[in-house]
């Protein structure tokens, strides 16, 4: 493990997709059980032995020439996984500092939000058990990669009774980036100081200790170093979208307003992606926003950008809109200022068939998103975004009490609300269920190559 | 607990809360007293208050002395910290926020009262120093506020509104 104290991040020991985005069309999440921990450690470094031919954990480092490999792979623990794994003295003191990942998703249900159709009660794939030890991401840009690659983790999984696989969650890409809903997905990420450089977006840039682990951020690094430096961690989320009844609420309020223009407000950018902020009255202007630019908007002027619009009052972008709620930017809310710390990370990919109104067939297939949120204080991060910003209504001025996120929001039809600001009056549009339930979730630690290796020198492996 | 006040409307819920603590000042005392007099009351950079607009939750704050000891031949001196607060909702979610702006100053107070270990320095345990905090949060037999469903923000916000209006 390279010296941190330079500033640099060492990419070839952080794993790949705390940092990038692979942009390939096909995964499959593993979600397995230690069944055997000294045969499961066996199998963690061989997943980082560079030296042999079997599959290797991918890390940060960029691509030579910029080629796509033919898999992208990654592994995350779960704080039982940790424990089971007898990788660690004394786990609950050197990971003291994150309670939720200690407590694991299902205990964290109801605090985001999983309730009703969407607590662990309700979840597939085994995710409520407690037996979630270990989730093993599979990326792939075909499904002859994906079928052989399989194969190959299935027999590595099974070798001297290491894990058992609980189920496999599989995802593909939809066409143009979009997710279920008919959006653009993908556009915003923080941009973290020392990482990859991205678009123009008008926010400060983030230190690298909200999304990995390194001395000086807001925690007690766990214990021994080797483990907790160059990790991250993250949420696993099953979210299935109910397509057809977002689809019918649109069409339901065509009275009141255009039903392409509520998607727009709902969400806080047109389904192309381009951001109400600067195109307010249509999906495109003329000349075209370039896509590059499809962040690169505030929602009040700040000193670095004083000449902007001001949207205090929602007039283009809705104050409860999904990435208005999800980001406000330099929106006055508690404990913003220069940027707030609530940034996370997301990694997505669609499941099911693709869903074109009035064509389909298969209306009631299952839809979704397989999401990874990535942040290196789950509470303060991913937590808080879904308990305050999501599902809460006192964060910001001039939302209506008790209203949450109207595309993600554990919203109840009796109650539902969402308020468009508008010059000739607001619209308020109710009614509307809950469009995204979660089917199954989990906190992981996505370890550094150098901690897997460590792990699996610990003790004797089988 | 919390009394609803007459201008409220029904639907809305009530989003302010009490947060207070007695603290213990640490010996010796009369040295501990005197310091955290100057922490509080000293104007540096920002100080104290300027750290609490930057939450943005917190809609007062008073810090003062309790439990005076008198001893012969002697000024009285203070063996307790008060600190009485409302803050907006909930208060483990915003306690990282908290630290982050005020931490330093809570670290410099820390030294001179009576604290558990595994809290300073408080912005690499915010979550451990705010269960701490609530432990010590006594329930208050009357919580009123005469406006329960404003949060700080929403009260901001309609004094700017109000302000065009002059």
């Amino acid at each position: 493990m390279k010296d941190q104290r330079n500033g640099r991040l060492d990419m070839s020991d952080i794993q790949g997709l705390i940092l990038r985005g692979y942009r390939m069309s096909l995964v499959r999440h593993f979600v397995l059980a230690v069944r055997n921990p000294a045969a499961a450690r066996g199998v963690l470094r061989e997943l980082v032995d560079r030296d042999g031919d079997g599959l290797q954990v991918t890390s940060a480092a960029l691509w030579p020439d910029g080629e796509k490999p033919a898999y992208c792979l990654n592994v995350g623990l779960t704080f039982k996984g940790i424990e089971r794994l007898e990788v660690v003295e004394d786990p609950e003191e050197s990971f003291r500092s994150f309670t939720s990942f200690r407590q694991g998703a299902v205990k964290r249900a109801e605090f985001v939000g999983d309730t009703g159709a969407s607590a662990p009660e309700h979840w597939t794939g085994q995710l409520a058990s407690p037996e979630v030890d270990v989730l093993v991401c599979l990326h792939c840009e075909d499904s002859g990669e994906l079928k052989a690659q399989s194969d190959r983790l299935r027999e590595l999984f099974a070798s001297r009774g290491a894990f058992e696989e609980l189920s496999s969650f599989d995802g593909s890409a939809l066409p143009d980036g979009k997710v279920h809903f008919g959006y653009k997905d993908g556009i915003s990420q923080p941009t973290i100081r020392g990482a990859f450089p991205r678009k123009p977006d008008m926010q400060p840039e983030v230190n690298p200790d909200q999304f990995l682990i390194l001395e000086g951020g807001n925690y007690n690094v766990p214990t021994p170093g080797e483990i907790g430096l160059n990790g991250s961690f993250a949420a696993f989320r099953v979210l299935e979208q109910d397509v057809v009844g977002f689809e019918r609420f649109l069409q339901s309020n065509a009275d009141t307003i255009d039903p392409e223009i509520l998607a727009a407000k709902l969400c806080g950018r047109w389904r192309d992606g381009v951001p109400l902020e600067l195109s307010p009255d249509a999906p495109q202007s003329d000349p075209p926003i370039p896509e590059l630019e499809y962040s690169d908007f505030d929602y009040v002027p700040t000193q670095l950008h004083p000449d902007i619009y001001d949207d205090s009052s929602g007039l283009r972008c809705p104050i409860g809109s999904h990435t208005r709620r999800t980001n406000p930017r330099s929106q006055p809310v508690p404990a913003a200022g220069l940027g707030h710390e609530h940034r996370i990370i997301r990694r997505g990919m669609p499941y099911g068939p693709e869903f074109v109104p009035g064509a389909d067939k298969n209306e009631h297939a299952e839809r979704g998103l397989l999401g990874l949120f990535i942040c290196s204080d789950l509470f303060n991060q991913f937590e808080f975004l879904m308990s305050t910003w999501i599902n809460g209504s006192t964060f910001a001025a001039d939302l209506l009490a008790d209203s949450q996120d109207p595309l993600l929001g554990a919203n109840i039809e009796d109650s539902s609300q969402f308020e468009i600001p508008d010059s000739d009056g607001n619209i308020v549009v109710e009614g509307f269920q809950r469009f995204v339930n979660t089917r199954g979730a989990a906190y992981v630690f996505f370890p550094s190559v150098t901690a897997l290796r460590y792990m699996a020198s610990v003790k004797p492996v089988g | 607990m919390i009394e609803e006040s007459t201008t409220d409307t029904p639907t809305a819920a009530p989003v302010q809360s009490p947060l207070d603590l007695i603290l213990t000042l640490k010996e010796p005392v009369r040295k501990s007293a005197a310091e955290i007099r100057v922490l509080l009351t000293a104007d540096s950079k920002g100080g104290a208050s300027r750290a609490l607009d930057k939450v943005g939750t917190v809609h007062f704050a008073r810090f003062f002395f309790l439990d005076y000891e008198r001893e012969q031949d002697s000024e009285p001196y203070p063996t307790k910290l008060a600190v009485v607060t409302a803050y907006d909702g909930d208060f483990q979610a915003y306690v990282q926020d908290f630290v982050n702006n005020i931490g330093d100053l809570f670290d410099l107070l820390l030294n001179f009262v009576e604290h558990p270990a595994g809290v300073v320095p408080v912005q690499k345990n915010a979550q451990a120093f705010g269960q701490w905090l609530l432990v010590h949060n006594p329930e208050p037999l009357l919580f009123y506020s005469a406006y329960p469903t404003l949060p700080v923000v929403q009260i901001l916000r309609n004094s700017q509104g109000l302000m065009q209006y002059q």
